[in-house]
């Protein structure tokens, strides 16, 4: 019957796009069309953003993701004049008919001081101007410029100087945006999504900064064609390759030294780059004190992407992402499987690779074509050779995806279809040869996720713009896999266990689906001011369970199945958004409240890994984050930089019908990464080409800790701390000064070698941050409390970067 | 390059201090719940029940002893049997009595104010036998000296039967045979100020027992079931002295529930509050009030067969030199001697395989 349903909705879907296309193209013939790509001269980098203004018509418009622009204006001769930050405004003049389809401009690049130390986040008044809310675009240059922990520029912890961005703790994995948890963000490095964005356990981003062109947040209200995951999308996009000449550029820190080649490979045709990046840590332990001196740690990336652009109307990207990380501990800490080892060793690698096709049909009509293959593994192992094994868990996922871009001159429509299919191995134990362990192979779980999608773009007049989108998800859970029952009067327990059915390949276990609306608001109060409102919901399939309280890499997935439902959140925002001085200064406020339906914990004392049962010790309840984010930003002049203040808050409600399934006793609790005052403050000082100071001060409210009330003294002589609740007290509040100087080889000269000197200090004044609150247990003395502190002093770092 | 070694150098003297720091979170308190600690044995005088009450976080004193109750375990034949009080607090049945390997058994307690609580019934389930012990010397830098950890690593092998769910748990007993049973001060001269400290000899044979209980040493066979279990680590003896080293191993079987309940006690005591520990939580056993089903109660009242095998560690044969604490001298004549007080740490009565 589902399926029936969900058949009519697609054709409904679908009819309606066709509907809305044909009435546009309809009422398209009548006017003139001025359209095409706007890109950076000599690298010719498509430069998103830009305006291109008609002065006649006192009309206009931004070029999008591609370049691309479009304006529909009516027979006639017209000044254009395309400007974008940091270029050279041009103007050009153009007389319709006929229709100028690929009318393509070249910005040249403002080499000018004023420019250069400007902060670029798109167009400056793109805040006030754009329809949708709660999105930061971060240019790598900007990125680059800020201050650096050990050197290395790291695009993930750079995003948590924003409001409404936090992280568990210094050294976890991912971010936490507007109360979602780690897994709830999708992360995508051009198309390919990133299941761990972190390197060396969670201290620095997988991400190399030299092949990064910019990082996009998108946080508030979430396009239409994003999907699969409930709190925020962080698109990272590479770089484009050099088309003129083979550079090679590179650089030597202390964590890692990168080296990278760009240039072309056949003319202009088909250019490509190829960024490495290289740490091997273990040297720095042998200096250290005796108890981490056996420690062992090395990672690698390579990014690499390969460009054909055949004519104007095509171009094709071949890209692939490939990182792998080893540690090796000298202890069994961390280490869940039941044997006793002398270390232990951890290990995880992505492998990503994509095409894409963009094809521009006409000067109204882009399409874009893809396929991903991605991979995620993670391992820990045991090297001693009587408990040899390697327990390996791996997430496989191939995506297609078929997107459409219509323009008119005052709909802006995208549709398009996504499916991607997942294979996932929890947890495989291969013993070693000789090893006394016993093989487990969890058996594999298959699923198919299928999303179909049409948003409009739609001027309603000069002052008031919509966004509106509607996504439909459906996922099915396919065999083969064992379904379980469980008895139903009573928990789920393994004593109520009451049958298990086999489900053949290619049978469809259990399938969920659900449309979810996008809607997005703008009314400009007048040109430097606008009120914006929107309305997002998502829905997610697949989710990291772990019972810690920040993720580890070698954490589990789990695919929605018939008793892990999926989650679905919506979220809604209303902001206030006004620039003054000619947009040199920005004010925003934004505020927003987010609700979640079947948001997932584990139940006190879970064990997840190679749990063949998983479901038993995870419970779903209900999730809420609200919260008020202020900020105000300069974009020009020497001084440039932001400050924040963000109060945000998220709560959990896991209140089963049985007391196992219940936490904090059915109460509401602060999820782990709660920290309701956050404040930060950014400034980067240029005052000349060769020089930039920068700062940043970070300030949140501690994280939430469960304290004991008590102690009881059981078996003999072990003192057992009573916990009556979870997360109702904190850890000290945390802040943080960090400053960095950057000396650079004038970058106007044209000379062949450029290079730089970055120092920087990681917690200037030395703060002794809480990382951890604990208590020592012994049954003589009193419980005291102990805070433990890493970073704990100021870290001073040198880094050297080079282009040839 | 010089440069860039001190730079090394500087970042890893700030980076790696991980630094501890006492705070003052607020204090919470609960009322005093009953905490139940419980072990029926294969052994004679090994089976045991202790009664007590939490105690606050912050509170010095040990927890609060639970006297005069009416303590027995009932078996799966409805057998009974009576837990005597032996010191406050703790109570214990007959010395000659022992658990069967194979029955259930369940402990009973009511309270001098007429509370009753009961514990879920467990299982004595057999344990396999001890296969191999192995001892091997090893030596390590201390951490921030220039002296040596000089000791014995203990470790053993079994054969796991091919059954699952199989438990276990080891603990340990060091017998040291004593020389002085006390300290003497004497004036060095009738008009100094200074004191000599003499040991004092024993007056009868006195061994310090030193028990190592409190470490959660266990394992299931999860991962290896029907395999061998192999070089489990026991304890790492002391290389200070030539002597031969005396101790006896206990292997104990545990239920799967049992086991569950110390591995998450053991994940909680050596939770550190860090981002990759589990969230603390209620750890509840398996003791319950039997009128007021939501009442609070702690602990955990087991049943395990227990293996003890004695070990001889010569250490005689080791390369190197003991780490030889130094003892006062013996008390110049006219001497007296020291009594060997019975306490839990000393005792005048031999190790069951002591052979000197």
């Amino acid at each position: 019957m589902t399926f029936l349903r969900l058949s009519t909705h697609l054709i409904a879907l679908g009819f309606a796009i066709f509907c809305s296309a044909t009435g546009a193209l309809a009422q398209s013939t009548l006017s003139r069309v001025i359209s095409g790509y706007i890109r950076e001269a000599g690298t010719n980098k498509p430069i998103s953003g830009a305006s291109v203004f008609v002065q006649e018509t006192r009309r206009g418009a931004i070029t999008d993701r591609e370049g691309f622009y479009n304006l529909t204006v009516a027979s006639g001769t017209y000044t254009l004049s395309i400007s974008h930050l940091g270029y050279i405004r041009f103007e050009q003049k153009v007389t319709v008919p006929p229709n100028r389809n690929l009318n393509n401009i070249s910005l040249l690049p403002d080499t000018q001081l004023l420019n250069e130390v400007t902060v670029k986040t798109e167009s400056t008044d793109r805040n006030v101007k754009k329809v949708e809310m709660g999105v930061t675009q971060l240019p790598i240059q900007s990125i680059i410029k800020m201050p650096a922990l050990m050197g290395e520029v790291d695009i993930v912890r750079s995003l948590l100087l924003l409001p409404g961005v936090t992280t568990v703790g210094e050294g976890a994995t991912g971010l936490n945006v507007r109360g979602g948890s780690v897994d709830q963000n999708l992360v995508l490095l051009d198309d390919a999504p990133i299941y761990n964005s972190s390197h060396l356990m969670g201290f620095f981003s997988v991400f190399n900064p030299d092949a990064i062109r910019d990082v996009t947040l998108q946080k508030g209200s979430l396009p239409a064609r994003y999907g699969g995951r409930t709190s925020a999308v962080l698109d990272v996009r590479t770089k484009e390759p050099d088309p003129e000449k083979l550079r090679i550029s590179g650089g030597v820190g202390l964590i890692s030294n990168r080296l990278g080649i760009e240039g072309p490979l056949a003319g202009r045709k088909l250019t490509f780059f190829a960024d490495t990046r290289l740490a091997i840590n273990n040297f720095l332990f042998k200096l250290g004190p005796a108890g981490i001196r056996d420690v062992k740690a090395s990672f690698y990336d390579v990014t690499a992407k390969l460009k054909y652009l055949p004519n104007e109307r095509n171009t094709v990207y071949l890209s692939t992402y490939v990182s792998d990380d080893h540690l090796l501990l000298p202890s069994d800490s961390l280490l869940s499987v039941d044997v006793s080892s002398t270390q232990t060793g951890f290990d995880y690698q992505t492998a990503n690779g994509s095409l894409k096709w963009i094809h521009t049909f006409n000067n109204r009509l882009i399409m874009n074509l893809s396929a991903v293959v991605s991979r995620y593994r993670s391992a820990t192992s045991v090297p001693d050779t009587s408990n040899e094994f390697r327990l390996q868990s791996e997430l496989l996922s191939k995506i297609g995806k078929l997107e459409f871009n219509y323009q008119t001159d005052r709909h802006h429509w995208s549709f398009g279809l996504q499916a991607t299919h997942y294979q996932l191995l929890p947890n495989t134990l291969t013993p070693g040869p000789v090893s006394n362990v016993q093989p487990v192979h969890l058996p594999a779980e298959q699923g198919l996720e299928a999303g179909i999608y049409a948003e409009d773009e739609i001027n309603l007049n000069e002052k008031t713009s919509l966004i509106a989108g509607l996504r439909y998800s459906h996922f099915l859970f396919l065999g083969p896999t064992e379904v379980r029952t469980y008895a139903p009067n009573g928990p789920r327990r393994p004593e109520t266990l009451a049958s298990q059915e086999l489900v053949a390949r290619g049978s469809v276990a259990q399938h969920y689906g659900g449309f979810e609306p996008r809607l997005a608001l703008r009314w400009a109060l007048q040109s430097d001011r606008s009120l914006k409102f929107s309305y997002t919901r998502t829905r997610q399939y697949l989710q990291l369970i772990s019972n810690t309280t920040a993720a580890l890499p070698t954490s589990r997935w789990k695919m929605s199945d018939n008793h892990i439902r999926p989650q679905v959140a919506d979220q809604l925002s209303a902001g206030y958004f006004r620039n003054y001085h000619n947009d040199t200064y920005e004010v925003s406020t934004e505020v927003y409240y987010r609700r979640s339906q079947h948001a997932i914990d584990y139940r006190d004392g879970a064990k997840l890994l190679l749990n063949p049962t998983p479901e038993i010790d995870l419970v779903q309840g209900r999730g809420r984050a609200y919260g008020v984010e202020l900020m105000l930003k300069k974009n020009k002049g020497f001084l440039t930089g932001w400050a924040s203040y963000a109060y945000t808050r998220t709560q959990l409600l896991i209140d089963g019908p049985y007391v196992g399934e219940r936490i904090n006793n059915g109460l509401w609790y602060p999820a782990n990464f709660d920290k309701p005052h956050a404040v930060n403050v950014l400034a980067i000082y240029r005052p000349s080409l060769k020089f930039t100071f920068s700062a940043n001060y970070t300030y949140s409210t501690g994280r939430p800790v469960t304290v004991p009330y008590a102690k009881a003294r059981v078996n003999n002589l072990i003192t057992l701390p009573v916990y009556l609740d979870r997360n109702q007290q904190r850890i000290p509040d945390y802040h943080r000064l960090d400053i960095s100087l950057t000396w650079e080889k004038n970058p106007a000269r044209k000379t062949h070698y450029w290079y730089s000197w970055t120092f920087s200090v990681y917690n200037l004044y030395a703060r002794k941050n809480a990382y951890s609150v604990f208590y020592r247990f012994s049954s003589y003395s009193a419980g005291d409390a102990n805070k433990l502190s890493i970073f704990g002093s100021a870290i001073p770092s040198l880094t050297y970067n080079f282009k040839l | 390059m010089k440069l860039v070694s001190l730079f090394i150098t500087l970042v890893l003297a700030t980076l790696l201090c991980q630094c501890v720091t006492p705070i003052n979170p607020d204090v919470r308190t609960l009322a005093p719940t009953l905490v139940v600690d419980g072990l029926v044995t294969d052994q004679p005088g090994r089976s045991r029940v202790t009664l007590s009450l939490t105690a606050d976080y912050t509170s010095t004193s040990l927890n609060y002893l639970v006297e005069k109750a009416t303590v027995f375990v009932t078996d799966n034949t409805n057998q009974r049997t009576t837990f005597g009080e032996i010191s406050p607090g703790y109570y214990q049945p007959d010395a000659s009595w022992r658990g069967n390997s194979g029955q259930t058994y369940t402990l009973h307690i009511r309270l001098s104010d007429g509370r009753e609580y009961q514990s879920k019934s467990e299982r004595l389930k057999p344990v396999a036998p001890i296969d191999s012990i192995y001892v091997d010397y090893s030596q390590q830098l201390k951490l921030g000296t220039d002296s040596f950890d000089k000791g014995f690593d203990v470790s053993l092998d079994l054969k796991d039967p091919a059954n699952p769910d199989d438990c276990y748990r080891w603990s340990w007993v060091h017998y040291e045979p004593l020389v002085y049973c006390g300290l003497i001060k004497i004036l060095e001269c009738p008009t100094c100020n200074t004191y000599t400290t003499y040991g004092l000899t024993c007056c009868n044979r006195c061994w310090d027992v030193i028990r190592y209980q409190n470490l959660i040493n266990i394992t299931s066979d999860n991962a290896i079931n029907g395999n061998r279990i192999s070089r489990r680590p026991i304890l790492r003896a002391p290389f200070n002295s030539y002597q031969p080293y005396y101790v006896e191993i206990e292997q104990q079987s545990l239920t799967k529930e049992a086991f569950t309940y110390l591995s998450s006690l053991k994940d909680m005591v050596q939770n550190t509050g860090g981002i990759f520990d589990a969230a603390p939580a209620l750890l509840v056993g398996n003791i319950s009030s039997v009128s007021k089903s939501d009442e609070l109660v702690l602990g955990y009242f087991g049943a395990s067969a227990m293996i003890i095998r004695p070990l001889y560690i010569d250490r005689s044969k080791a390369p190197g030199t003991p780490d030889i604490i130094l003892a006062p001298p013996p008390q110049p004549p006219p001497t007296s001697c020291a009594e060997c007080v019975e306490t839990p740490g000393r005792t005048q009565k031999a190790p069951k395989w002591w052979v000197f």
